[in-house]
């Protein structure tokens, strides 16, 4: 099933991704909540926990808050815990564990396995063109240029390196925040707006990490809504 | 037709948004916008009651006509209006300046305040009757255009905002950047 | 807004001239790495999984039904048959590009089934590792954030609505079918002034 399924070229609105993407990072703080919640030390019992107290013994750290039915969502109900988390509104951004390794990481590692993947069908396509990649300065150039291209329509607009495996990509547009805006002011949006930023970190060190390269990518908003992206490897270039 | 203000009702009638794009209405205090917003809400709401129904003016059934739209968007494909205002109060004229209301199926009102209607002269005002209808309509209807785009940039740049909750005021200068550039 | 074509059918004019599109395997990958984290996350506990899905799709929904109307101008449905057929010919179209067909309507007319192509946006390249966990088959609804959408769509426009998987070909059925039933239609909340 390989050929033809890459070649067929699909469309889907880019509204749905970008609805998807928006619910990345309150899922990720709805997940870390839970699994917080329910590891043993923090039994801070809700309606939810009373009634499994009796299984939490065998339990080690897993599913006692667990459900063990479909619940269907509906407007009045809670999202989770988090207090006020209700459907359609932001509550959940507030929570303290916005900025927390839990709720980055795991927001990284969406990234991550997303840049695995888009490597694969990236690089497939790219050698149909006839582009050739041999060392890193091309690989760079690929996140710049197509991969970038294939996520936010447009490519990067500056790539620098110090030729010691330090790369710096700068995005001066940088699309998935720019959308942002805070009712609390500027400097909620940019406090709260860096948690968005692990996705695209995680996307280029999976993409680096397919061609085997070992990196460590972080980024900070300059001005907004511009992007600098930092990549450190450890090759020599 | 020129635009003054552009106000944004929650379903319940709070007023979530104001952008008093050119000057020319005079300033009101903050506690009246919300009055203004509570009282249009209710005289929107009353009025739809006031309506008569069905052997009123139009014959045509209102939910039928929906279903003509909706089938209409089905076999061709085209947009159509999204107000879902029928009923109730939908404009008010003055000499000093006119007020448009349009309603999205979700309880959303927007609403315009601008320029009154063009002034036709006297002598002629009873001859040109009929085309000071066609400029009256003309008003609505470009008013009815503003709306129309001022919905897909609140559906595209408010509704978009991760941070933005739903039903509480609206402080976006993307938002009034984007509002701006349609007026 | 943009000068329109004549004779086109469902949502296609829209679709074609109006939405930004990108390519839809970015989709499909970006969202089989969010249902395979939170199946890790939830340490395959896939009723967390489900109910983590539905969350984020009921979320969407609510915003996404405004994105929905401002650009189509659709109106009041007069019948829930109407509703449905407005949901796959131009809701599906518009966002995800496919139209399913509509099956099985009870008699009442209160509830009937979509059934999605196969593949569909989301689940193309995906196969549920079933050797490894049994589980899976049986548990995960790999497409459910589609339910919490459809079900946060409605609400805002005063439907409430059971929309559920019931079957799905990841899970070696014959096909993917969502069953939605109308509970009820919530008048009391529709906006004044529409008729």
């Amino acid at each position: 099933m390989t050929q033809d399924i890459l070649d067929s070229q699909t469309y889907v609105s880019s509204s749905s991704l970008y609805y998807l993407l928006q619910e990345l990072v309150p899922t990720s703080i709805r997940v870390s909540h839970k699994l917080l919640d329910s590891s043993p030390s923090t039994s801070t019992s809700t309606a939810a926990s009373t009634a499994s107290t009796t299984t939490k013994i065998t339990s080690t750290n897993t599913s006692s808050l667990f459900t063990d039915k479909d619940e269907p969502t509906t407007l009045d109900h809670q999202l989770s815990s988090i207090p006020k988390d209700l459907p359609g509104t932001v509550h959940v951004l507030d929570s303290s564990l916005l900025n927390n390794d839990e709720v980055t990481l795991r927001i990284e590692s969406y990234g991550y396995n997303l840049g695995i993947k888009l490597a694969e069908i990236l690089l497939y396509k790219s050698n149909n063109n006839g582009t050739k990649i041999v060392d890193i300065l091309d690989i760079m150039k690929f996140v710049c240029r197509d991969v970038w291209k294939c996520l936010y329509n447009k490519q990067m607009d500056n790539l620098r390196t110090n030729h010691r495996g330090t790369f710096v990509l700068v995005d001066s547009n940088y699309k998935l925040i720019s959308n942002l805006n805070s009712a609390k002011g500027i400097n909620d949006t940019l406090s709260k707006s860096k948690v968005y930023l692990w996705l695209p970190c995680g996307i280029i060190r999976g993409i680096l990490s397919n061609f085997g390269i070992e990196s460590n990518v972080t980024a900070e908003i300059t001005q907004f809504p511009a992007v600098t992206f930092n990549i450190h490897t450890s090759i020599n270039n | 037709m020129k635009v003054y203000s552009i106000y944004i009702l929650n379903k319940a009638g709070g007023l979530i948004y104001q952008n008093d794009v050119n000057p020319g209405l005079n300033r009101l205090t903050a506690n009246d916008y919300l009055v203004l917003a509570g009282t249009l809400h209710g005289v929107h709401a009353i009025a739809s009651r006031l309506t008569p129904a069905l052997n009123g003016r139009d014959t045509t059934n209102p939910t039928e006509s929906h279903s003509n739209k909706n089938a209409a968007i089905l076999s061709t494909g085209k947009v159509q209006d999204a107000n879902s205002n029928k009923s109730g109060l939908q404009s008010i004229e003055t000499d000093l300046f006119n007020l448009y209301i349009f309603q999205t199926l979700t309880g959303i009102k927007f609403i315009l305040v601008t320029s009154p209607n063009p002034v036709v002269h006297n002598l002629q005002q009873i001859n040109r009757e009929l085309t000071n209808r066609g400029e009256l309509s003309k008003q609505y209807d470009q008013a009815n255009e503003v709306f129309k785009h001022l919905y897909i940039v609140y559906s595209d740049y408010v509704m978009k905002d991760p941070f933005y909750s739903l039903d509480m005021p609206i402080k976006s200068s993307l938002f009034d950047m984007k509002v701006k550039e349609i007026i | 807004m943009s000068k329109s074509s004549n004779n086109r059918y469902n949502g296609d004019d829209i679709w074609k001239n109006n939405t930004e599109k990108i390519n839809s395997e970015l989709f499909t990958l970006t969202y089989g790495s969010i249902v395979s984290q939170l199946c890790r996350d939830f340490n395959h506990n896939y009723h967390e999984v489900n109910n983590q899905l539905d969350k984020m799709g009921y979320n969407i929904g609510l915003r996404l039904i405004e994105e929905f109307l401002a650009k189509t101008g659709v109106g009041r449905c007069s019948t829930f048959k109407e509703t449905v057929e407005v949901i796959s010919k131009l809701g599906f179209k518009i966002f995800l590009n496919i139209t399913p067909q509509i099956e099985n309507w009870s008699s009442d007319n209160k509830s009937c089934s979509l059934i999605l192509p196969d593949p569909n946006p989301l689940t193309e390249f995906v196969e549920l590792p079933n050797l490894k966990d049994a589980e899976i088959l049986k548990e995960l609804w790999y497409s459910q954030i589609l339910c919490g959408v459809l079900r946060g769509a409605l609400q805002m426009v005063q439907l409430d609505v059971d929309v559920n998987f019931v079957k799905d070909t990841l899970r070696g059925d014959d096909k993917t079918e969502i069953r939605l039933k109308l509970n009820k239609f919530l008048k009391d909340e529709v906006p004044a002034g529409e008729d």
